[in-house]
């Protein structure tokens, strides 16, 4: 079953694994479009890239676009705002991802709200407007994630730093 | 538009709208003091470099009526394409804004052009002015942390919808510990693309206690991983298999190893990961010979997976004498062994067919990778009727086409049925070429997809099924 079928059928959804498939989906778009957003793209979520499964909206060029038709409006404000300081430096991250990212999740058999954790790596740089890099240092971080009942949106959701 | 008197610098502003005129009020008010002069063009952006008939003309007219410009001007541009040509070999120093910092790249190779990411073109004036020496500017102070101004930004712990940590418990799959980082190109979008492919571990089957407990009712359990034909998949099928029996061991404090036996081209380096210097084979083996203790061996990214590669230089083969001192060495040091063999049949005819001869007579099962290449399900076939094998448990990885007419080709069955009445158990893997990726990535093969996996995992299973159990009484 597709991303957009899962999505589509809703409630109604038999399995577990269903609900397990649209939650990592969601949460992949979440993470996939935050990096887009920091790394500045102006692209439609490329082909190649089969995991993003929010076919509505991968055609949006623009990253908070496509945030905002699945995340709460009110959280995408805050994050815009947090976010004001990096913009205003015309600034853009170039992300550098670690090899695992273990998800976890509750709530899935309850039938109502899902709470995910996603922990990655990364080390980045942070790239100024005249593209000069600025490394980061190696991190690692939990991105929590709050669904609705029907896995498709994002209610809730915060970056917490882990000791590394 | 100019300032009197003799001006140190030009600045030509080819940006259209209003961003020309909110860049030029910047450079007019940085230079009222007669050092700066603005030139603000009828017709501007590309246009401006490339205009020819009457709008070419009419540029010329108003260049000519405009102040005499005596210095190199310093034209502030707009990106658009065909913007980097036209700029090429141009005798003016060009400040080109970039929307997007995967622009700045268009204009690196240009001599006479920087480039900077902005849409401010006030901000784009300030740092030509100070570029230019007209004006200081403080350097600017690396951009803040944008994963950490997120991470600033949670809601308040006294909100209602403020997140609260989550419990460890009822969630699904492994946690996976803590991450390693892969260096790679830094794309943003491959390396999302990267690490998603790894989310595929939500579902990932963990493999039974039963599983582990049943390899070490057979330790030492040992597999040879035999191919008639090349480019079946034999190497891959040998360290996804080695993998996952020191993975099934691991919780017991068991180690499985790879032992690379495949002397004609010795590859089980490139399938794992390995860390530290690791010891060959041949040097074991002289060390075995020679009464001296080898040293560990090194282990992959599976912490209870020992590796042992063959040299890369080209050597002998081994006497039997050899492999059976090797073997019994392993075998009290591994619950399991999983042998990498070259691409021959059994026999003594050569210093390969020898070697898989010899391991063939230490293991307890046999595995024999194959495709639907007719050439190599023969090849299965001929193996099992090799007094060798012959009377051993023989599993046989199937590496199921992804092309349905291949699939259901009704001599492919046919064979395969052959195979299936020789005694040798088919267990059907996906055809993947994330296999292939894992390779390029040095990443381990049994997590390079969901189907992968679970197609290796039904190999372990098989062959730990149809290997003998040890004799009550022994080990």
């Amino acid at each position: 079953m597709t991303a957009g079928g899962r999505l589509r059928a809703g409630p109604q959804w038999a399995s577990r694994e269903d609900r397990e498939d649209a939650t990592r989906d969601i949460c992949f778009c979440l993470l996939y479009d935050v990096c887009a957003w920091l790394a500045r793209s102006r692209q439609a979520v490329p082909p190649e890239v089969g995991e993003y499964r929010l076919e509505a909206v991968r055609q949006l060029t623009d990253a908070r676009q496509r945030l905002r038709r699945y995340l709460n409006p009110a959280l995408l404000d805050l994050w815009e705002d947090a976010l004001q300081p990096f913009f205003d430096a015309d600034a853009s991250l170039t992300t550098e991802l670690g090899d695992l990212a273990p998800l976890t999740a509750v709530g899935l058999d309850a039938g109502g709200e899902v709470r995910a954790e996603l922990r990655f790596s990364e080390q980045s740089s942070s790239v100024d407007r005249f593209g000069e890099r600025h490394p980061l240092p190696r991190r690692e971080w939990a991105l929590e994630v709050w669904l609705s009942p029907d896995l498709q949106r994002v209610e809730n959701a915060c970056l917490r730093s882990l000791p590394t | 538009m100019a300032a009197s008197g003799r001006a140190t610098h030009t600045f030509l502003i080819l940006l259209e709208g209003s961003p020309a005129s909110e860049a030029a009020a910047a450079l007019e008010r940085a230079g009222s003091q007669g050092s700066v002069d603005v030139l603000l063009p009828p017709v501007r952006a590309l246009r401006f470099l490339t205009a020819g008939g009457a709008e070419g003309a009419a540029l010329d007219e108003w260049w000519r009526s405009s102040k005499p410009v005596t210095t190199r001007p310093i034209v502030l541009v707009g990106h658009e394409d065909g913007l980097p040509n036209a700029l090429r070999g141009l005798d003016a120093e060009f400040w080109v804004a970039v929307p997007e910092p995967r622009m700045l790249g268009l204009y690196a190779g240009l001599a006479n052009t920087r480039a900077m990411v902005t849409s401010e073109p006030r901000r784009l004036a300030e740092v030509v002015l100070e570029a230019s020496g007209v004006i200081a500017i403080a350097k600017p102070a690396p951009p803040p942390d944008p994963l950490q101004l997120l991470a600033d930004a949670a809601p308040s712990a006294g909100s209602p919808d403020a997140p609260r940590p989550l419990t460890r418990g009822a969630v699904l799959g492994p946690a996976g510990g803590s991450p390693s980082r892969r260096p790679g190109p830094p794309r943003a979008a491959a390396a999302i693309g990267q690490l998603f492919d790894r989310l595929g571990q939500l579902r990932r089957p963990a493999l039974s206690h039963q599983l582990g407990q049943a390899i070490l009712a057979r330790k030492p359990l040992v597999a040879a991983v035999v191919s008639r034909k090349g480019g079946v998949g034999k190497t891959a099928s040998a360290a996804a298999l080695a993998a996952l029996l020191g993975e099934a061991v691991d919780e017991f404090g068991h180690t499985a190893a790879l032992v690379d036996a495949n002397i004609g081209n010795p590859d089980a380096w490139g399938r794992l990961e390995v860390r530290g210097e690791a010891i060959t084979v041949r040097e074991i083996v002289g060390r075995l010979m020679r009464g001296e203790e080898p040293p560990s061996p090194p282990y992959a990214q599976t912490p209870a997976l020992a590796v042992y590669p063959e040299s890369r230089e080209a050597g002998d083969g081994y006497a039997p004498a050899q492999v059976q001192r090797l073997a019994g060495y392993l075998k009290v040091r591994h619950a399991a062994l999983v042998v990498d063999l070259p691409n021959r049949l059994p026999a003594f005819s050569s210093p390969d067919a020898a070697l898989a001869a010899a391991w063939i007579a230490e293991a307890g099962v046999v595995v024999i990778p194959t495709t639907a290449d007719p050439a190599a399900l023969l090849g299965v076939t001929e193996y099992l009727a090799t007094e060798s094998v012959r009377g051993k448990p023989v599993v046989v990885p199937y590496i199921v086409p992804r092309l349905r007419q291949i699939r259901t080709a009704p001599e492919v069955h046919e064979l395969l049925d052959r195979i299936r009445s020789a005694g040798g158990g088919v267990v059907e893997v996906p055809d993947d070429d994330r296999a292939t990726l894992a390779l390029i990535r040095r990443t381990a093969i049994t997590e390079a997809g969901l189907a992968l996996r679970q197609g290796y995992v039904a190999l372990a299973a098989r062959v730990v099924e149809a290997a003998a159990p040890r004799p009550e009484g022994e080990g």
